[in-house]
């Protein structure tokens, strides 16, 4: 059993890489979070000021940290970053670990071959799934990290063991790493435990103990980044309340909800798109988990709670219009079909706890229908799924895979054909910059400009130590007084927009107009990318 | 035998209890604390130190927080791989009631148990208990309560309480040093056992104890010198030193030792419910009278002669130290006692490489010497994480470039999570649930720990042999 793992993991692993390296090197089609993040770690390890805080504290640093050893490679092969390959190097493998764990939990819990590997299939060819897993984002890490907490809890609901506890407690932990929504997760996955600990014991020390023992790692988890951050930026939360960080991003873009029910709907439709048979097979859940008396499907309200949190958020608007914060509706589906399955069988654990518990075999009688129908509709859910990534009204980021994978579908609209195009062209025109700026030969430290709309020119140059960035401990020092410092060009964006966070409009508030007194144009580049700034290079006066 | 044998063969036993292994081993005795050559080593070292400190004060500091740093991160890395082999079920050898009580009467080995106590009174009671607890036939069974000739006090209370058939009364002439392993090495002149164990005159053994260990031994190989069984406290509640005291040990007994003996390393043994094999025990020459943790010392001494000690799932229950002055020295004196224990078998180190292996050789290390200089160590970094949040001086920043720093902070966050976590896992599985909150407050005791291990250090140089005797009978 061990060997088919690992041949499902590196199988699904493969496919995914391959995905991954069409998108990027065949179509040229790259997202532009998962390309910062990469710009990020590059800066940390290869720009004039080389320190792991240049990772940045905007992302959670796990997807970040995964890549630095790929993104080290970069100094000598930097088509690693220029096409967000170390990214998809990390979201790959992640996204496989996903596979597996669902594959192992549907064993566990007692499918029958056929639906083990039916629902392992469906959710590992899941279009957001085989997207996410090949486009460097850190959805995968998170999609694998709480399915695997899932896991670990169901099997510790009959076994007890604490190491169950432990791993699932580690993956919440390590999953607040990779994205914010895991404090749901954690959150939700302790009350569980401590709950289940003490209706079996009645003792409110063990429902305790084994909470904390889920909870610990988040916590860590909280405060180590949080501590960090306040060490080295003087921010605990930058993330939320630095101008580069979320709440300022929405207000810089204006893409947050409006609330209400437009909002409420929006989610919905959303999580309907993602997992269409999400209500029906969840219903069936339900009502069988309670006629069986079988407490294993409760472990599914962490997925659900992500969920809640996601479409909290966006009520509220305080994220964006993402299908991508619904992901956990797909493991989500899949699962509640899982456990539409009768109790088969113990679960083996590496050392039983103090109080395991006995697991009833369910009735069998008139199951294998509905597993059947479970399967069906799941199954029947994919082409509704990769549809509505095609909508932008739905898929705002993933929309332009219409032009980039399946263009013989046809358009009905000639602006969105064009739009995708430019999607897809997005970093096109920082790449070809770089490349200028790489063929003038130009020092170290010649190069002033914000990451903030720069970062695709820091993945792509061949070296990133010519520029001067804000991860540079002495970027204000240099920002003050460019030519004093060797600074020979200076690249702005207009003044609007995300560009109003851009620290060289902040210091010089009219420098992409009229150079600010201080630098004469050298030229203007016409962004061929959608939603992407116009460029302009600048001498500095000496 | 005539008085004048008696007293003769008295007199030999002494003398061997006391000057026996140091004159026919003199490099395994702990009578002198460092030998020539690592004094000399030594002064060179700190020589060395001193001088880099005067001419490259800060490259040197730098060298050696990064040196510190890493030591840590490697000894909590090996922590984290033992408490994870210790965790397997299978680690700790187990015996069960049935087949413990299975073997016939006639095929159980000859016993003693050694029973040292001085001047505890109040404890005989106790002793009493366990003794006719123990289920064991009384002909195979001989219990030696090991009392100094001149502790009236207990030796009355002993005869009046009446011992019964199978403990006895041996006194043991008054001589110094007045410890433990003298009076154990004494009494291996009149002990008749082929097992041969330790108890504590207040310890409370799984009556069940000794039957499980004559079938261990039946079942393990001939290399298994030694069975250690586990202990715990039965006061872990009374205080809030008993139950961090209690945590602790079930992270040591129930996990680390069992992590300890799956990876065939040394295993410095704890006090007392160690059941040694007599043939090895004389093989291997008995306890040391001048080391103050002579247990961990024969544990070592166990693995450097090329036997094996296995971990044993039973119990005994004593009595954890509730007063925090009381606490510290005894704690002082083991880690004293691990320090000697150290440099004893560092004396010859290529011997001891050869015999343990590398990876012994670095648990060996990292248990003994690192324990107690972590301990102390900790209080170090402590106090520079202090004057850096009071004030954030600059002579703290230049000793944390970079480079030193990002380790460093990992371990400050991982590390004592880590701890934290492994405590926490250590209560729930030890069937202590209740001593959730002793774990979230643990760094108090690691404050205690870190005293504990300054002041035994300094002893090891103002005073080696010095036993710092603990009070027992404080459990309420």
């Amino acid at each position: 059993m061990r060997s088919r793992t690992g041949v499902l993991f590196v199988v699904v692993t493969v496919l995914y890489l391959a995905a991954g390296l069409y998108l990027s090197l065949g179509v040229g089609y790259l997202q532009g979070d998962a390309l910062s993040r990469v710009a990020d770690t590059r800066a940390a390890l290869l720009s004039r000021d080389p320190h792991l805080a240049a990772i940045g504290f905007i992302f959670t640093p796990l997807t970040a940290l995964l890549q630095l050893p790929l993104v080290w490679l970069s100094a000598w092969i930097p088509g690693l970053t220029t096409w967000s390959l170390t990214a998809v190097a990390v979201s790959a493998p992640a996204m496989a670990g996903a596979v597996v764990q669902v594959n192992a939990l549907a064993r566990e819990r007692g499918c029958p071959p056929w639906l083990t590997w039916g629902l392992t299939a469906v959710f590992a060819l899941h279009p957001m799934i085989v997207y996410y897993g090949a486009n460097g984002m850190s959805e995968a890490l998170f999609v694998f990290l709480v399915v695997w907490a899932v896991r670990r809890l169901f099997r510790w609901m009959s076994t007890d063991d604490v190491h169950d506890l432990m791993v699932a407690g580690c993956a919440l932990g390590l999953a607040y790493l990779a994205r914010y929504d895991a404090l749901a997760a954690s959150g939700t996955a302790t009350l569980l435990v401590g709950a289940v600990a003490w209706r079996r014991s009645r003792r409110p020390a063990v429902a305790i103990l084994d909470g904390l023992l889920v909870a610990a790692p988040t916590v860590l988890a909280f405060v180590a980044w949080a501590a960090t951050s306040w060490l080295i930026t003087g921010n605990a939360m930058a993330q939320f309340s630095s101008r580069y960080g979320n709440a300022a991003i929405l207000e810089q873009s204006g893409g947050g909800s409006g609330g209400g029910m437009d909002a409420l709907t929006f989610s919905l439709a959303e999580i309907v798109v993602l997992a269409p048979a999400l209500a029906l097979v969840g219903v069936v859940s339900v009502v069988l988990a309670v006629r069986r008396r079988d407490p294993e499907p409760l472990v599914l309200l962490v997925l659900l709670a992500v969920l809640t949190f996601a479409v909290l958020t966006y009520l509220r608007g305080m994220t964006f219009p993402f299908l991508r914060f619904y992901i956990s509706a797909v493991p989500l589906a899949v699962l509640c079909v899982v456990f539409i399955a009768p109790r088969r069988g113990g679960v083996r654990a590496r050392r039983l706890g103090p109080m395991p518990a006995e697991r009833r075999p369910d009735p069998m009688v008139g199951v294998r229908p509905v597993q059947v129908v479970g399967l069906l509709v799941v199954v029947a859910g994919l082409p509704v799924s990769a549809f509505a990534m095609l909508s932008p009204a739905l898929s705002q980021e993933q929309h332009a895979l219409h032009t980039a994978v399946v263009p013989w579908l046809g358009y009905s609209d000639p602006d969105l054909r064009f739009e995708q195009q430019a999607i897809i062209a997005s970093f096109d025109t920082e790449r070809r910059l770089a490349d200028h700026l790489d063929a003038l030969g130009l020092p170290e430290g010649s190069v002033l400009m914000d990451t903030v709309q720069g970062f695709p020119i820091i993945a792509s140059t061949k070296r990133p130590d010519r520029f001067v960035i804000p991860s540079d401990r002495d970027f204000v020092t240099i920002l003050n007084d460019p030519a004093g410092h060797g600074v020979q060009f200076m690249l702005t964006v207009p003044n609007e927009g995300r560009g109003t966070s851009d620290a060289l409009n902040l210091r010089y508030p009219t420098i992409h107009d009229n150079g600010a007194g201080i630098a004469t144009l050298v030229m203007e580049v016409l962004n061929s990318g959608n939603d992407r700034p116009t460029w302009r290079l600048w001498r500095v006066n000496r | 035998m005539s008085p004048a044998d008696e007293r003769a063969r008295s007199d030999a036993a002494l003398y061997d209890s006391v000057h026996g292994l140091r004159e026919r081993e003199p490099l395994a005795s702990a009578a002198v604390a460092f030998v020539p050559w690592q004094k000399r080593a030594g002064l060179a070292g700190l020589l060395v130190l001193v001088v880099l400190l005067v001419l490259a004060t800060t490259p040197t500091l730098i060298a050696l927080t990064a040196l510190c740093t890493f030591v840590y991160l490697v000894t909590l890395a090996d922590r984290v791989v033992l408490l994870t082999r210790g965790l397997a079920r299978d680690a700790i050898m187990t015996v069960p009631d049935d087949l413990a009580r299975e073997v016939p009467d006639e095929d159980l080995p000859t016993y003693t148990v050694l029973v040292p106590a001085y001047n505890e009174p109040e404890v005989i009671a106790d002793l009493i208990d366990a003794v006719s607890a123990l289920e064991y036939p009384a002909d195979k069974l001989e219990v030696l309560l090991l009392l100094e000739a001149d502790d009236d006090v207990t030796i009355d209370a002993a005869e009046a309480a009446g011992l019964g058939r199978v403990c006895r009364i041996l006194r043991i002439p008054p001589a110094d040093p007045r410890t433990k392993p003298k009076a154990c090495n004494y009494a291996l002149h009149y002990a008749t056992g082929t097992i041969i164990t330790i108890f504590d005159a207040e310890d409370r053994p799984d009556p069940l104890q000794l039957r499980r260990v004559a079938v261990a031994f039946a079942e393990l190989d001939n290399e298994v010198a030694c069975v250690q069984a586990k202990l715990a406290f039965h006061n872990g509640s009374q205080n809030m030193l008993t139950a961090w005291f209690t945590a602790d040990y079930a992270l040591w007994f129930n996990f680390l030792l069992p992590g300890l003996m799956k990876s065939d390393s040394p295993i410095p043994l704890g006090g007392t419910s160690n059941h040694i094999r007599s043939d090895v025990l004389s093989e291997i020459g008995a306890w040391d009278p001048y080391n103050v943790t002579e247990d961990a010392d024969l544990g070592v001494r166990i693995a450097a002669r090329g036997y094996r000690t296995a971990v044993l799932d039973s119990t005994t229950l004593e009595e954890a130290n509730p007063d925090p002055i009381n606490w510290v020295r005894q704690r002082s004196r083991w880690y004293k006692g691990y320090l000697q224990t150290w440099l004893v078998h560092m004396r010859r180190p290529a011997r001891l490489w050869r015999a343990l292996g590398p990876v012994g050789m670095f648990r060996f290390t990292t248990l003994l010497a690192g324990t107690p200089v972590i301990a102390c160590l900790n209080m170090v970094f402590w106090l520079v994480t202090l004057s850096w949040i009071l004030g954030q001086p600059e002579a703290v920043a230049q000793v944390f470039p970079a480079y030193v720093y990002f380790p460093a902070l990992i371990c400050l966050l991982l590390g004592n999570a880590t701890i934290f976590y492994c405590n926490l896992v250590a209560v729930r599985e030890s069937g202590n649930p209740q001593l959730w909150w002793a774990c979230l407050t643990v760094p108090l005791y690691w404050v205690l720990m870190s005293v504990a291990a300054i002041k035994g250090t300094y002893q090891l140089f103002a005073n080696p042999s010095y036993w710092e005797k603990t009070v027992h009978g404080l459990a309420s």
